[in-house]
């Protein structure tokens, strides 16, 4: 037997088992989306993004966050695009290939290099941040998700927004639909 | 001049001025005994003849008186006849006489004895013919008495005066014979101790002059056997060391004579090794030919691979491409599936069971990117070694190329070889050859050198004879030296 039929039927026995056994008990875990951002990677947590959408580019407008590249639409509703490297302190980004959403009503977008995939450990998993971690004391991460023997930098979507915030004010961000 | 003649030159001229000295002693000798002979002979022929011409004219006087007489007694008249023809006879005589007579008072006497003869024939002739007429005795005995006898008598004593005269001169010219004699003698004994004198004279000059020259020669001759003497010993010395230097040689000689041998056979294993060596080169050609052939068909073959490799690597893209769509619709299967795990995260009780879905699909679709990821690397790992096959082929296909490239050169070396083996065949077999002929040479050589060792040796040996020789000549220059010019303290 080779190695790839063996691989073909762990798959076909873990895709089965997977809708033959009970769904798991519910484990306090995190849902991560990894990503690198100018050669350096890091993880957002799921529950802070509405999405992740490729970047196609982005309308350039004047402003005085360096870290902003521009407009976007994005399912027909035009959003900020920031450098998410730019915003952490690392510079910007050298080909951002992908946005995340940010979630919430005020919604801006996230430009980054590669997505690498999406993490879900166990909250025991996640480890303060040393103070060396971070580029600005601003967008600082406070919390590291220890993936098999790395540690991958989470960067709070939520706190990065509100930051944007209080330096710009709020954003021209679409109309609400309540309104 | 004199100084440069030579000494026999001198000794002719000597030997000439004695000889012309001895010849003007007997054209001397020779021309007084011609002047004493001839004066003999005038003695002889002149006046001797003269004396005795005289006494047969007196003779033929007196047998006409005794015809006469005759007839006087007989009264034949053939006495008278006998008469005339003795006085005919008597006249012939006397005129004969007369041209021998060379003196003037020789003449003159024989004109008187010829007058008185005429006179007594005259009175002849009276008395005859007183007797023919028969006259008186007494008249014929006066007539002869008074003419006849006494006319006779005159006749007679002219006669005798007549001869007295030749003899007397007869003695004068034997008187001037003799003193002829007597001066060529003179000459002749002063002509010869004037060669005597001459003679001790050159004698003495050409002593001197000989042993000068001699002396001069000796002593030339003694440097000359000196310096010959030296010669020979240097000669000697010199054939001494050729003789040695001719026995090196002939050593030598003999060793090249062995080493030409050797080379000889040495040649003509090589020749022998040669020829093996042109029939393994033959073989070895024709080995490489095949050898080219088979690389020819391992460079197709190559080349068939390598096309394939290429083509496989083409397909190895093409699958790359695939893939890549495979990939891209993997990663956008799995943002959408984060999607709808996002949106589902807050649904109601259907969103989670829908988020479980969307789950498995994020996870199906991880996974389908992680294979594509591992196909991805195993195309990228067989394109590298389908690039580094087709490197590697392409690199044998260089290598086959080269290879051929080196058979061909090798097959053209070995070609080449087979051709000088060829050459080196002939060479070897002409080094053979020369050699052999060298050998033959040497032999000849060493045949020459003996005999030149030999002729060296003799020459050794006369050079030491020549030296005895000249040691010899030197002495003997030394003795004739003494000979010709004695030591002073002599």
């Amino acid at each position: 037997m080779s190695a790839e039929s063996g691989r073909i039927d762990e798959l076909r026995r873990t895709f089965d088992s997977a809708f033959a056994s009970e769904p798991a008990a519910p484990v306090e875990r995190v849902d991560l989306i990894a990503l690198r951002a100018a050669a350096r990677s890091y993880a957002v947590r799921v529950s802070e993004i509405a999405g992740v959408v490729p970047f196609g580019g982005a309308v350039p407008l004047p402003c005085e966050e360096p870290a902003m590249l521009g407009i976007a639409a994005v399912r027909g509703t035009p959003l900020a695009v920031y450098d998410l490297a730019a915003l952490v302190g690392d510079g910007p980004a050298r080909a951002p290939r992908w946005m995340l959403l940010s979630a919430g009503a005020d919604r801006v977008a996230l430009a980054f290099d590669e997505l690498d995939g999406y993490l879900r450990i166990p909250r025991d998993q996640l480890v303060a941040a040393a103070p060396e971690h971070g580029a600005k004391a601003t967008f600082r991460p406070v919390e590291l998700a220890r993936c098999g023997d790395s540690l991958r930098p989470i960067v709070s979507v939520t706190a990065v927004v509100r930051e944007l915030e209080q330096r710009l004010g709020p954003p021209a961000g679409p109309p609400s639909k309540e309104k | 001049m004199a100084g440069t003649w030579t000494i026999g030159r001198k000794i002719g001229l000597a030997f000439a001025a004695l000889v012309a000295l001895a010849m003007v002693i007997a054209g001397v000798g020779v021309y007084g005994l011609r002047r004493v002979v001839a004066e003999e002979e005038h003695l002889l022929s002149v006046h001797a003849q003269a004396v005795r011409e005289a006494q047969q004219l007196h003779v033929s006087f007196e047998r006409k008186i005794a015809e006469v007489r005759g007839f006087f007694f007989t009264r034949d008249d053939h006495f008278i006849d006998l008469m005339r023809q003795g006085r005919t006879a008597y006249l012939a005589m006397l005129e004969r006489l007369e041209k021998d007579v060379s003196t003037e008072e020789g003449r003159r006497r024989l004109a008187e004895i010829k007058a008185a003869e005429a006179e007594h024939q005259d009175g002849l002739d009276r008395a005859i013919a007183l007797l023919k007429n028969k006259e008186e005795p007494e008249k014929v005995a006066g007539l002869m008495r008074r003419e006849l006898a006494p006319g006779r008598e005159r006749i007679h004593q002219r006669f005798l005066e007549f001869v007295a005269m030749e003899e007397r001169q007869l003695d004068e010219a034997k008187a001037d014979a003799a003193a002829h004699a007597a001066s060529a003698q003179s000459w002749v004994a002063g002509a010869t101790i004037a060669i005597i004198a001459l003679a001790i004279a050159v004698a003495v000059v050409l002593g001197r002059a000989i042993s000068h020259q001699i002396g001069t020669a000796v002593r030339q001759v003694q440097g000359s056997s000196t310096e010959l003497r030296a010669a020979a010993t240097q000669q000697a010395t010199g054939t001494r060391e050729q003789s040695g230097a001719m026995t090196e040689i002939a050593t030598t000689i003999n060793e090249l004579l062995a080493t030409s041998r050797q080379i000889a056979d040495s040649a003509k294993r090589v020749a022998a090794i040669a020829e093996k060596t042109a029939a393994a080169g033959r073989s070895g050609d024709e080995a490489m030919r095949s050898a080219l052939d088979a690389a020819a068909g391992i460079k197709r073959q190559v080349d068939t691979v390598v096309t394939h490799m290429l083509d496989l690597g083409k397909r190895s893209q093409q699958i790359g491409g695939v893939l890549e769509i495979i990939n891209e619709l993997a990663e956008q299967t799995n943002i959408l599936a984060i999607n709808a795990t996002i949106e589902a995260a807050g649904a109601t009780e259907a969103g989670r069971r829908f988020a479980v879905v969307a789950d498995e699909i994020r996870k199906l679709a991880d996974r389908v990117s992680g294979s594509t990821r591992e196909i991805r690397g195993l195309i990228e790992e067989n394109r590298a070694a389908v690039h580094t096959t087709v490197m590697a082929t392409e690199g044998g296909s260089k290598a086959v190329d080269a290879g051929m490239r080196e058979f061909k050169q090798v097959a053209a070396a070995f070609g080449d070889i087979v051709t000088l083996v060829g050459t080196t065949t002939d060479a070897a077999r002409e080094i053979e050859l020369s050699t052999r002929q060298q050998a033959s040479g040497v032999e000849q050589v060493n045949v020459a050198i003996t005999g030149v060792a030999q002729t060296t040796r003799e020459t050794e040996a006369s050079s030491t004879q020549m030296l005895q020789t000249a040691s010899q000549l030197s002495g003997l220059a030394t003795e004739l030296m003494k000979l010709v010019q004695p030591p002073a303290s002599a």
